[in-house]
């Protein structure tokens, strides 16, 4: 048993599947054993709508505020943002923009990666 | 040898997700490696011993009875079976227990390899 | 230990990019995963697929040698069973995007 550095990683839209928000209650049961796993929360591809300032995170905000008690980081792909049209300062407080070498680095640093 | 955790999100019949799922776990158990199992969201409706389908030789509940046999530790999790109308898993195929995240999070600490499908 | 890269079709774009950015990553695609553009695989990586997910689609010789130089790619998919497979999950970190 040993505590693991996860990079959970969420490709899909809100809302038309639900893995939206089961990907971030994941994320906070990832860190809820003893060995007090840690998560980073990677939006990649379609998944970086959830990162716009006007979606709706009612079902979200509880996940949300755990994992920034816990200091875990939620990074957004920035070529993402730019093929999708998005315009960085429409992306929501808490998000971290990256470009994609940087979160490979992310990447290098996980033990585990989780896609949703 | 090694340990190999698993995350499995889809259910039965559907999508291909849970067929591969067995067929990396079976290889894996088959090659002296220790599996371990979380199922999640309609993961979860895999091993529900009512499965009835004739086109299919062999229902899905049958090749994780098969994993069990082999040594393979299966939980599923619990507030995705009783959202489900799944009754704590009362009419799951033996060996296949119902938890919860903590759980799932035991798993990550406890394996050398994640795989989610 | 490398990193083992599993592409399904859905959103393994986003896996193949990461991958890109990998010198030594090792891709499988799994399951809808052989129907990803030979085009979007990245120029480094070493490439599987899951022999009976290719064969059951009808795509053994269009994920052959001949097909990648039709996209001038110098490189071919090698077909591996679900045992190979496991020893490279044993071998490597997992990336999940299956």
């Amino acid at each position: 048993m040993a505590q693991k550095n996860v990079l959970v990683m969420i490709n899909r839209p809100p809302y038309g599947s639900i893995y939206y928000t089961e990907g971030l209650r994941a994320a906070v049961g990832v860190t809820s054993g003893v060995d007090e796993n840690r998560v980073t929360v990677a939006y990649l591809g379609d998944g970086v709508h959830f990162a716009l300032t006007g979606v709706d995170r009612k079902d979200t905000d509880k996940y949300l505020g755990t994992l920034k008690k816990q200091g875990a980081r939620l990074v957004v792909q920035k070529e993402s943002l730019k093929e999708r049209g998005i315009k960085e300062e429409e992306v929501g407080e808490g998000f971290e923009i990256l470009p994609i070498k940087e979160i490979f680095l992310l990447l290098q640093g996980a033990d585990f990666t989780m896609d949703f | 040898m090694a340990k190999l955790g698993f995350m499995l999100t889809l259910g039965p019949f559907q999508f291909e997700n849970w067929e591969t799922t067995c067929n990396i776990a079976k290889a894996a158990l088959d090659k002296g490696h220790e599996v371990k199992m979380f199922l999640y969201l309609d993961g979860v409706y895999n091993p529900i011993k009512l499965q009835t389908f004739p086109d299919m030789p062999v229902m899905p509940k049958d090749r994780f009875a098969e994993l069990v046999a082999k040594g393979a530790k299966i939980i599923a999790c619990g507030i995705c079976v009783n959202a489900r109308g799944l009754e704590k898993g009362k009419d799951y195929i033996p060996g296949v227990t119902v938890g919860g995240l903590p759980d799932f999070a035991e798993i990550v600490s406890d394996v050398d390899r994640l795989i989610t499908l | 230990m490398g990193n083992l890269y599993l592409i399904n079709k859905e959103y393994g774009e986003n896996g193949l990019n990461l991958a890109s950015q990998d010198k030594e990553a090792i891709v499988v695609l799994l399951h809808d995963g052989v129907y990803i553009s030979p085009k979007l695989y990245p120029s480094k990586a070493k490439i599987y697929a899951i022999k009976q997910d290719v064969e059951k689609r009808g795509l053994s010789g269009k994920l052959s040698a001949k097909y990648m130089v039709a996209f001038s790619l110098p490189k071919h998919v090698e077909y591996i069973d679900y045992y190979r497979l496991v020893d490279l999950i044993a071998e490597n970190k997992v990336i999940n995007f299956a």
